[in-house]
């Protein structure tokens, strides 16, 4: 836009813009702004300049190596993770895990595949002593004794025995402390000894396989609900198959009652050496 | 001719500039071999200008002042780091704006303003106040002031990359290619955001464009 259009009235965008270029301070400004540049350029020279301060120039120096280095940290974060992935995976010693070995053992059994007593107890003994190579002697001994028992076990297994009897052939420390407290008891009360005779249910914690039934089966058609629930409040006393909830209760609390009252009764006792000592 | 000579400006630097980079990175070479005062040159040289583009930045005297203080104290302190690569006003330019960017964007919500008074010995000026008094018959002084408000409003708009573009082109001078240096941005990128900011001033200015 020239002197002359502006004459003329006319005012454009950039004439507008640059009104601003025309806000500028007076001279005396400049004065003030000397001076203090210069309290703070002296300031500057005094100030403590931070440890990371000469960080940034060395690190432009080096900026051709920023992706080699990179792709290393990358490279090294992946093999640390994955060895550390490796060491934790490793199997360790357990009970469940030889019941659970045991059960798959019974599965394959009953799926037609009959595995040797010795494999098995081979296979076990190398997982001992994959184990025992880092146990110290008298816990690789314990093993080893161990390892007898599991072999002795899966060997009834396989030869038609009871699982639920297999596993109690299993002697751990622990299982040993607590036939020898059930023994004890056994012959100091009598009455102890009956309760702990008509308990039932530990020899069969191991749950059977569950038959594969088709979930259509298992409805009952509205005629049989109605008959059922006719039959159930004419005939208390006659059962059909399934438990009234109100039995199963009670069956439920019996046996509650007698755990707590066996185990109340065994922790007063104590088994040691040939000394029986009671707590009251 | 003079399309041509515009043209020409938006994309190269011109030999005046050439001459002017040449004569700093002298100056600079002095500074770095010991000759500290030397550097006070260039600060004269470069004062107003720093101070134009930090104060249409921030439409703030007063912290227009300190930053242009602090890219003066920043580039003294980095001289010895300054390898001649730009020239010495477009790695002063750099500090300053970045050192504004980073300001503004800590004290986004701060909305206080402080003007400078137009100069009206400036001749474009008083021929833009003129034309736009002598149509609204309105007081010049009281004119003027609502004309400054309205002007800085219609920039505070636009976001803080856009306005610095406005600011180094048309309030500075500067070529697209200039601009894209100081930046660190293509040339493309000016060009658009010139041409965005211009439509959005247009619509908010109308009001005061004559054509």
């Amino acid at each position: 836009m020239t002197h002359d259009d502006r004459k003329a009235g006319k005012v454009t965008l950039e004439d507008l813009i640059r009104l601003k270029k025309a806000e500028r301070p007076p001279q005396e400004f400049w004065v003030k702004f000397e001076r203090d540049l210069r309290a703070k350029q002296l300031a500057a020279i005094v100030e403590k300049r931070p440890w990371w301060y000469w960080v940034p120039p060395l690190m432009s120096k080096f900026s051709y190596l920023q992706v080699p280095l990179g792709a290393t940290a990358v490279l090294a974060v992946t093999l640390l993770t994955v060895r550390e992935y490796r060491s934790s995976a490793d199997p360790t010693f357990s009970v469940q895990t030889i019941s659970g070995q045991l059960v798959a053992q019974e599965s394959s059994l009953n799926n037609g595949e009959r595995m040797a007593q010795e494999d098995v107890g081979a296979e076990l003994a190398s997982t001992y002593d994959s184990f025992a190579g880092v146990s110290t002697p008298a816990v690789a001994a314990e093993l080893a004794a161990n390892t007898d028992d599991v072999s002795a076990a899966v060997g009834m297994a396989l030869n038609g025995g009871d699982l639920s009897r297999a596993a109690q052939t299993i002697s751990t420390p622990s299982s040993r402390a607590i036939q020898a407290n059930l023994a004890a008891a056994r012959a100091s009360d009598g009455s102890i000894a009956e309760m702990i005779d008509g308990i039932h249910g530990f020899e069969s914690r191991v749950m059977p396989e569950n038959a594969h039934v088709e979930p259509l089966a298992q409805m009952q058609s509205p005629s049989q609900q109605r008959r059922t629930r006719i039959l159930a409040s004419a005939l208390p006393a006659v059962s059909y198959g399934t438990e009234s909830r109100g039995e199963t209760r009670g069956v439920e609390r019996v046996g509650r009652t007698l755990d707590d009252r066996l185990y109340d009764s065994i922790s007063r006792m104590a088994v040691g050496g040939d000394r029986l000592t009671l707590k009251f | 001719m003079d399309a041509l000579k515009i043209f020409g400006k938006t994309l190269t630097t011109s030999p005046e500039r050439q001459e002017e980079a040449d004569s700093d990175w002298t100056i600079v070479q002095q500074v770095q071999s010991g000759d500290v005062a030397a550097f006070d040159r260039l600060m004269v040289k470069y004062r107003e200008r720093v101070y134009g583009v930090v104060y249409n930045m921030t439409s703030n005297r007063e912290d227009a002042s300190d930053l242009t203080q602090d890219a003066f104290i920043k580039a003294f302190q980095s001289i010895n780091r300054f390898q001649g690569q730009s020239s010495f006003f477009t790695w002063l330019y750099r500090i300053a704006i970045n050192s504004t960017l980073t300001h503004l964007r800590k004290n986004r919500l701060r909305t206080f303003f402080s003007f400078e008074k137009i100069d009206e010995e400036d001749r474009i000026s008083a021929d833009v106040i003129e034309a736009l008094t002598d149509k609204n018959g309105a007081d010049r002084g009281t004119y003027v002031h609502e004309l400054q408000e309205k002007l800085n409003e219609a920039m505070q708009k636009l976001s803080i990359k856009h306005r610095t573009v406005v600011t180094l082109f048309e309030i500075d001078g500067l070529s697209h290619q200039e601009i894209a240096n100081v930046m660190d941005c293509s040339v493309g990128t000016v060009r658009s955001r010139l041409h965005y900011a211009k439509t959005l001033l247009q619509s908010e200015l109308q009001n005061y464009i004559k054509t």
